[in-house]
């Protein structure tokens, strides 16, 4: 755990700096009272100053933090995938086709291999969601060139 | 009084009742399974509430809300997996129970004890809140800051393991509290010439992913690492009778109190109130019943129960009365309001008492509700604890993405619930909690625009902060409370040390 969170003190503190540097072309305040770049700037400095702490920091914790092995963590990384793509082709094609192909890929992904089960439970949640939130509750829906 | 029958009345009205009682009930569902939230539970819910009228959408969250701290306490007993953190205690004697055969009698204490505690908290709830709510009228810039100050200081004592990563999590959030248009200047901060993010990130799709989407990851990482086979479930359904519960009403009691007090107090959630509840209970037992807790004592579930539902009504005094958030889960429920056109604050008491009282009368009900469910229920909701996981996992994230959409009707929502849901997963493995990011960007701009709206009334002086009473007082206590975590590990280890 030590060597992720000097890894991950170290980018937060990039970041503060960044964000310390990009607070200086706000404008200044006219007069006595702060202006756009006083919090920015002070939460900023306070980030630093913590990010420094937990480079500093030792922190025992088991081994490691990913409990997947090599085969099945490209799975995950295949599931991450297809819910960004998920989310990528909403708009395209429509709301309620896009589900149905998601839930069958994660579906598939964690280990349910009877093609019924696949094909009905993912086209059930997808028609029932939207019919749910459409025709019962008003809420929209984004429909694409598919529905 | 007249406010508080005018406001039953008006939870009777068909269309109030049917949605509470659809809230309890998805409430408990959510609450069983192993791995929902009771803060999952309503951020997903939110956006279902969108098309309805205010109040009508409150109650259902606050029934899902109430539901599922007590579903919560049906996989602790059933499957010694509490299905929120929050029932953990429940698990310790409830679990025992089931071993024992007495699964039913473990089942109908966890939801008398529910509704005990809740009634209590809502009860105190009526008291209190009217009372804060007319001190902090007289609230202006300063104070409000103190407030603000305040809620963002209970970061450090709800930070889970690590106190430093918290505050961490919580700087990001106020970083990112301040993209978008100045409150003061309207000059467009850290927003690249975006129109979408001219008026900042809006929290409920970052509260959506998370809380939920990063929890659907985990889900999925559960499900593909060791197949961990389900738990058979052996359970009789016999009732506890009326004798067993009159040794129980004491234990209730001061649990529900204790349960109110914790929940008022910012930063300390259902959790936190389930173990001092527990411990306290045991304090209380006499000796020779003390050696059997954690081996079945009825006292300890009831306990820990009453507590942690005692919490819920505690949560929204400060919620109601000041707008501030105490925990994740308020922090949500503030946001519902916000939606619906409510600004929670001590005004809400004057312009909309009505509303105020609808909701307290709606509350009372959802408990009542969820004791008629959790005796009569027990069969069905063992049934729940066996919903697949490998396809709840994927419910979870198209009810996200349906949430996320229907805030704006953009896809910019969309990607932000994405991004925070992947970010939400990396903070969980990582030891980051998400509370406090949620909290920092609904207090974030509250606390600066404050700040600087009282620097305007002093003339740049800082003064003015040290020299209104109920300011400093909050500015030290929000000292106090940053620092006394810190200082509680410090003695702890000194102790470790001396050992």
């Amino acid at each position: 755990m030590t060597l992720a969170n000097r890894v991950i003190g170290s980018v937060l503190l990039l970041f503060s700096v960044l964000v310390w540097v990009m607070s200086n072309t706000f404008p200044e305040s006219t007069g006595p009272v702060p202006g756009a770049d006083f919090f920015p700037k002070l939460t900023a400095v306070l980030l630093g100053a913590l990010s420094i702490l937990l480079v500093l920091r030792k922190e025992e914790g088991e081994g490691s933090v990913f409990s997947l092995s090599r085969k099945k963590s490209w799975s995950f990384v295949a599931g991450f995938g297809a819910m960004i793509l998920y989310v990528l082709l909403i708009e395209p094609i429509g709301f309620s086709t896009t589900t149905i192909l998601f839930l069958f890929a994660w579906m598939w992904l964690m280990g349910i291999r009877k093609w019924v089960t696949l094909i009905v439970a993912s086209i059930l949640i997808s028609i029932g969601v939207t019919f749910v939130f459409e025709l019962l509750l008003n809420v929209p829906i984004p429909h694409g060139i598919l529905y | 009084m007249d406010l508080l029958f005018q406001g039953l009345l008006n939870v009777f009205e068909p269309q109030v009742i049917i949605l509470l009682i659809a809230g309890v009930m998805v409430g408990i569902i959510i609450g069983a399974l192993p791995g929902l939230t009771a803060t999952m539970g309503v951020a997903l819910f939110l956006p279902v509430t969108f098309g309805m009228e205010a109040i009508t959408g409150i109650l259902l969250l606050i029934g899902v809300y109430f539901g599922s701290i007590y579903g919560g306490s049906i996989a602790a007993i059933l499957l010694n997996t509490p299905g929120t953190p929050a029932s953990a205690a429940t698990a310790l004697d409830g679990h025992q129970l089931t071993i024992q055969g007495k699964a039913g009698k473990a089942l109908g204490i966890a939801a008398i004890a529910s509704a005990v505690g809740g009634l209590i908290s809502i009860i105190l709830l009526i008291l209190i809140a009217p009372q804060l709510a007319e001190v902090a009228l007289n609230f202006s810039a300063p104070e409000m800051f103190g407030l603000a100050l305040f809620g963002l200081s209970i970061i450090s004592s709800i930070s889970g393991g690590s106190v430093i990563k918290g505050l961490i999590a919580g700087m990001v959030g106020l970083v990112i509290s301040t993209i978008g248009m100045d409150p003061m200047t309207s000059y467009p901060r850290f927003t690249f010439d975006q129109l979408s993010l001219l008026n900042g990130f809006s929290f409920i799709p970052v509260m959506i992913g998370l809380f939920a989407v990063s929890e659907a990851f985990v889900m999925m990482e559960e499900e593909m690492g060791e197949g961990q086979s389900m738990k058979k479930i052996v359970a009789s359904y016999v009732l506890p009778k009326w004798k067993e519960l009159k040794l129980l009403w004491v234990s209730m009691f001061r649990s529900g109190f204790i349960g109110t007090f914790i929940g008022i107090i910012p930063g300390a959630g259902a959790d936190i109130a389930a173990f001092v509840a527990y411990n306290e209970a045991q304090r209380f037992a006499k000796k020779e019943e003390k050696e059997l807790f954690g081996k079945g004592n009825p006292k300890g579930v009831a306990s820990a129960e009453a507590a942690n539902n005692g919490v819920t009504g505690g949560a929204m005094v400060p919620l109601l009365t000041l707008g501030i958030p105490g925990d994740a889960v308020a922090a949500v429920l503030l946001g519902a309001l916000v939606v619906q056109g409510i600004q929670p604050g001590p005004q809400l008491f004057t312009t909309s008492a009505d509303l105020v009282y609808t909701l307290f009368a709606g509350m009372i009900v959802a408990n009542i509700l969820m004791l008629v469910f959790g005796l009569s229920g027990i069969r069905l909701f063992t049934k729940i604890l066996k919903v697949p996981r490998n396809i709840l996992a994927g419910i979870i994230v198209v009810l996200s993405v349906v949430g996320a959409y229907a805030i704006g009707n953009n896809f910019f929502d969309v990607f932000t619930m994405l991004g925070a849901g992947i970010i939400g997963y990396f903070m969980k493995k990582f030891g980051f909690p998400a509370s406090p990011v949620v909290l920092a960007l609904i207090l974030g701009p509250m606390a600066e625009s404050e700040m600087r709206r009282a620097l305007v009334m002093s003339e740049g002086s800082y003064d003015i902060f040290l020299t209104r009473p109920i300011s400093l007082v909050l500015i030290v206590l929000s000292v106090l409370s940053l620092l006394l975590p810190l200082l509680l590990n410090k003695l702890k280890q000194r102790k470790a040390v001396e050992k």
